[in-house]
């Protein structure tokens, strides 16, 4: 009964349906309006968000400006706008507005990609212990003083490794059990962990420590271009990847078992979509450290409106993380004179709201997962 | 994990001369320690939390685990012969700056005491037999040496010069030395008195002057109740991050370039917490239209025996130095004073190259006015 | 034709679920399973069907087998249409989604097994019995020469228990290899030309004229079973019963 309040046209489809079974073909195709209806509407409610971002922050910028500003940008002419005005919209709020586009976009998708194949909702990047081994390696970065780039690729190497790890945990004969790979998650995760503490505690109190705790909290306040382009590789490749996979994705969700019997080999579809997951979190945690939250309660609301098919539901899990992500880092820099810390305000927003959707979808969830 | 961090992060803040409100209870009003010289034999005072610190004698081991108070005991002491351990924060700051330089024979001393967040490994201090133990006021860092038979002096710090001039007449007292800090203080005070002749007599406002505290990976700036806030209005100058438009809360504060680019300083401070130098600011696209930038009035702040930007022993130094920087001069005779108060706190005479260092003059020679500062 | 040779498996080594069985199901018949709980037979059928490699044997199949699970619960709502839609994942190509042919093909599996009208339920609110008759025109959508089914008529009411052996049996018509699991000897005498018994003894197989005899089932059970003549219309039929509460 919930899955009808989730779906609250299916009992008028059905009764359609009831006459003429074969006719819905030719009405709604795969691809059709079902299909195409939420991706739409979800990447017109980013790209608004993404206008009103540019158009917010702490220097006051005429709307006015700013629109002459982003013309500009495509259509070369000279706006009669300052240059601080100019550098506030391109240099500041683009690429940071794009950095968190990327980031809730990629943990969002990756999310949901990874709530599909543990097949439970309440699965999350952190699960499988890329988030942490990310985290290690750019802390350790951090700690040896190496610059930016090197932030980026060690979150990246131990990102991977973490992933290599969970390989090797779970390798064996008859295929990996899907409870070895989140024990394998939780084991690395907390390995990881470890090393972070250790990180902090030998760190220069001085110097490198508060950086990583700054790093660690989550923060999309340093975003460049060149580190836009740094998460922009990484998320749009793993989510092509998951795109691609998107119906195939379905057929796992029902079991290893079913998708077996369906012609499917899931264990290596996993992985590659494990693989894909891993390259996301790893790029997005490079670039602004640890963001919670966001890959577990985006994919959950993005279910709850779109249902579980994941043709609908990748795409729209990439669109409204994205906007999520948006919004939460525009409050971060514009609610007060100072800086929020982005993972504090994911966490504060994200905790709540998830509270709110368990108890309402109790039922549910218990039944399903 | 976090909790640790938490703490620590709090720590830090204090430990940093942060200005945390967190201890403004028990630190407001307090009385400085005054020597009560009702034991013949023995030395006695009151610690900053109003406790009796009684020795038999001046002490000669000395342990320091919260970061400044090592340069702070060589100081008061003209010397590193007593300090029996410190933290490794310490230590590496002794090493990489010029008090490593001046009293080479401290960086043998032990320095694996105690963790970043100065919990002390209590066995360690105790097998170094000191007389004292230095130790931050919170209860959780204290207890343990105690419960060891360890004294231990709790420092509790709001990032005021009162707070550092307490460390020193406590200092001076448990060293046998009360006349080193009547003689510190005696110095700060005439340079303080100095310093505010100087702004009283110049006219006009001074230039707005914002001190990061934190640049690289995301910014921190001195907000309200800051040590940096007080020397940046003593000077003549004006804090933006607590002027019409203020950053909320105390302390060192995050905020985003936007807001830095609404208030457009006129002078930007660079601290010593991390390795931003001007330069970085100067190539960077989104800076270069903030009113610092365009004059080139972007500074790293000085780094003597210890960091310039918190509360020190050589504070006057760094009132000295923000007066010139804000008001620059033909020829600054900061050099000279620096040499004058090295010789009063460390016994030391620094040559050009130390000057050079302190000032961070290669770093600060592409900015305004920063000739001012070389040597003669 | 799905043959297997000499099949043993143990999920364990050295501890055999089942050693050595060996049967050959010829195109346009079926093979029942039969045995009590825990004898094996989900087992043996998962290894005829490919989602099990035998430890010991060999499987030989001409193409894929369909494969109908018990029914089962998912993790998400999808609708029976979609449920139905997957069983086309040989067909989709690897970047693709099912396409109108899929969908004529399920809707067409679907209508063959007469649950339409169910097709934009969501699966997890559907009834047992009508999960399993999803699942099966899920089976029958992929289009497999093959089709191995465990326990089809488990949760099945009697009309539906009466459909899904008729609709067996004119798949087996068309020429399909089926092998399935069942509780239901009488199923087995309905449906299969043979037998395998998954007894204590080891597994036996036969034609179902063979196997399926009172001194062989009761053995099988432990409970007394005959096997009796009825009238239906006008040829005889043959059905078992079962004395329940011993003799």
């Amino acid at each position: 009964m919930l899955d009808e309040a989730a779906h609250p046209r299916s009992k008028k489809r059905r009764k359609t349906a009831r006459r003429s079974p074969l006719r819905r073909d030719r009405r709604e195709r795969p691809g059709g309006p079902s299909i195409f209806i939420p991706i739409a509407v979800s990447a017109g409610l980013l790209t608004v968000v993404c206008l009103v971002a540019l158009a917010v922050g702490r220097y006051n910028v005429p709307l006015w400006h700013v629109a002459q500003i982003l013309t500009a940008q495509i259509f070369p002419a000279a706006p009669e706008v300052s240059a601080t005005e100019e550098s506030v919209v391109v240099l500041v709020r683009l690429p940071r507005v794009l950095l968190a586009l990327l980031v809730g976009a990629g943990l969002s998708i990756g999310g949901a990609a990874l709530q599909a194949i543990f097949r439970n909702p309440l699965v999350s990047p952190e699960i499988i212990g890329v988030s942490s081994g990310a985290s290690f390696g750019g802390a350790l970065a951090l700690l040896l003083g190496l610059g930016s780039l090197l932030l980026v690729s060690g979150a990246f190497v131990f990102g991977l490794l973490a992933l290599v790890m969970l390989f090797l945990i779970t390798s064996g004969r008859g295929g990996t059990p899907l409870l070895m790979i989140v024990l394998g998650g939780v084991v690395i995760g907390s390995f990881f962990s470890a090393l972070v503490a250790f990180i902090t505690y030998i760190a220069d109190p001085n110097t490198t420590l508060p950086a990583i705790v700054f790093w660690l909290l989550g923060s999309v306040a340093s975003a460049t271009f060149a580190k836009v382009l740094v998460a922009a590789i990484p998320v749009l490749l793993g989510t092509i990847v998951l795109l691609v996979l998107r119906w195939r994705i379905n057929v796992l969700s029902l079991g290893d078992d079913d998708a077996a019997a369906l012609g499917l080999r899931p264990a290596t579809l996993r992985w590659v979509v494990l693989v894909a997951v891993a390259l996301m979190v790893a790029g997005a945690v490079a670039v602004s450290g640890a963001v919670s939250w966001v890959g577990l309660v985006i994919p959950h609301v993005a279910r709850m409106w779109v249902g579980p098919d994941h043709r609908v539901l990748l795409p729209v899990s990439f669109l409204l993380g994205g906007t999520y992500l948006i919004v939460i880092d525009t409050i971060a820099r514009t609610l007060t004179a100072g800086e929020i810390p982005l993972g504090v305000l994911t966490a504060l927003i994200g905790a709540p709201v998830f509270f709110l959707l368990l108890r309402q979808n109790r039922d549910r969830i218990w039944d399903s997962a | 994990m976090t909790a640790e961090i938490d703490r620590r992060s709090i720590l830090q803040v204090i430990g940093l001369g942060g200005g945390v409100a967190i201890l403004a209870g028990c630190g407001a009003g307090r009385p400085a320690p005054e020597q009560t010289e009702g034991t013949s034999a023995g030395i006695s005072f009151r610690d900053q939390q109003g406790r009796t610190i009684t020795f038999e004698r001046p002490v000669t081991r000395v342990v320091t685990i919260p970061m400044p108070a090592a340069s702070l005991l060589v100081a008061v002491d003209g010397g590193a012969d007593h300090l029996a351990a410190m933290h490794n924060a310490s230590w590496v700051a002794m090493r990489d700056g010029i008090l490593g330089t001046m009293f080479p024979q401290a960086l043998e001393l032990p320095h694996e005491i105690a963790t970043q967040d100065f919990t002390p490994n209590v066995e360690s201090v105790r097998a170094l037999n000191p007389d004292v133990v230095i130790q931050w006021s919170d209860a959780q860092l204290v207890a343990p040496l105690e419960n060891a038979g360890l004294k231990v002096i709790g420092l509790v710090n709001n990032g005021k010069q009162e707070d550092v001039d307490a460390w020193i007449a406590m200092f001076s007292a448990m060293l046998g030395k009360p006349e080193r800090a009547t003689e510190i203080k005696d110095h700060s005070d005439r340079e303080l008195a100095e310093v505010k002749e100087l702004a009283a007599g110049r006219s006009g406002p001074g230039p707005s002057i914002l001190y990061f505290n934190r640049f690289e990976g995301g910014l921190k700036a001195a907000a309200a109740k800051t040590y940096n806030d007080f020397y940046i209005k003593l000077i003549g100058g004006s804090n933006p991050a607590t002027g019409e438009d203020p950053l909320p809360g105390t302390g060192m504060v995050g905020l985003d370039v936007e807001q830095v680019l609404s208030w457009d300083p006129e002078v930007i401070l660079l601290g010593n917490f991390d390795g931003a130098m001007p330069q970085d600011v100067y190539d960077d696209p989104v800076w270069k239209n903030v009113a610092a930038v365009r004059s080139r009035r972007v500074y790293k702040v000085p780094l003597g025996g210890y960091r310039w930007d918190p509360p020190g022993q050589e504070s006057p130094l760094m009132w000295h130095w923000l007066g010139d920087i804000a008001f620059p001069q033909e020829q600054s005779g900061l050099r000279g004073k620096i040499t004058d108060y090295y010789r009063m706190l460390y016994n030391y005479r620094p040559i050009n190259a130390d000057l050079d260092r302190i000032l961070w003059t290669e770093q600060n020679r592409q900015s305004a006015d920063y000739q001012q500062f070389n040597a003669g | 034709m799905l043959e297997l040779d000499g099949v043993g498996f143990g999920y364990s080594p050295r501890e055999w679920t089942f050693r050595g069985v060996s049967f050959k199901v010829h195109a346009g018949t079926a093979t029942a399973v039969l045995g009590p709980n825990g004898s094996g037979k989900t087992t043996l059928v998962r290894c005829a069907a490919g989602l099990l490699s035998p430890v010991e044997g060999a499987v030989r199949r001409d193409g894929d087998a369909g494969y109908v699970p018990q029914a089962h619960g998912t993790a998400f709502a999808y609708p029976a249409l979609e449920m139905v839609l997957m069983g086309r994942a040989r067909q989709v190509r690897f970047f693709r989604s099912p396409g109108p042919a899929d969908r004529a093909a399920a809707l067409e599996a679907m209508d063959r097994i007469g649950i339409a009208e169910l097709q934009d339920r969501m699966f997890p609110t559907l009834s047992g019995g009508e999960q399993q008759l999803v699942l099966l025109a899920r089976a029958i959508a992929a289009g497999c020469p093959v089709l191995v089914l465990d326990e089809p008529a488990t949760g099945l009411d009697l009309k539906n228990q009466a459909r899904i052996l008729t609709l067996l049996r004119e798949l087996c018509s068309d020429g399909m290899t089926v092998l399935l699991s069942t509780h239901h000897p009488d199923h087995a005498l309905y449906l299969a030309d043979r037998v395998v018994l998954m007894g204590g003894s080891g597994p036996t197989t036969g034609t179902a004229e063979e196997m399926l005899t009172d001194r062989e089932l009761s053995a099988l059970y432990g409970v007394p079973v005959s096997t009796v003549l009825y009238d239906d219309g006008d040829t005889q039929q043959r059905t078992i019963v079962v004395h329940y509460g011993g003799r």
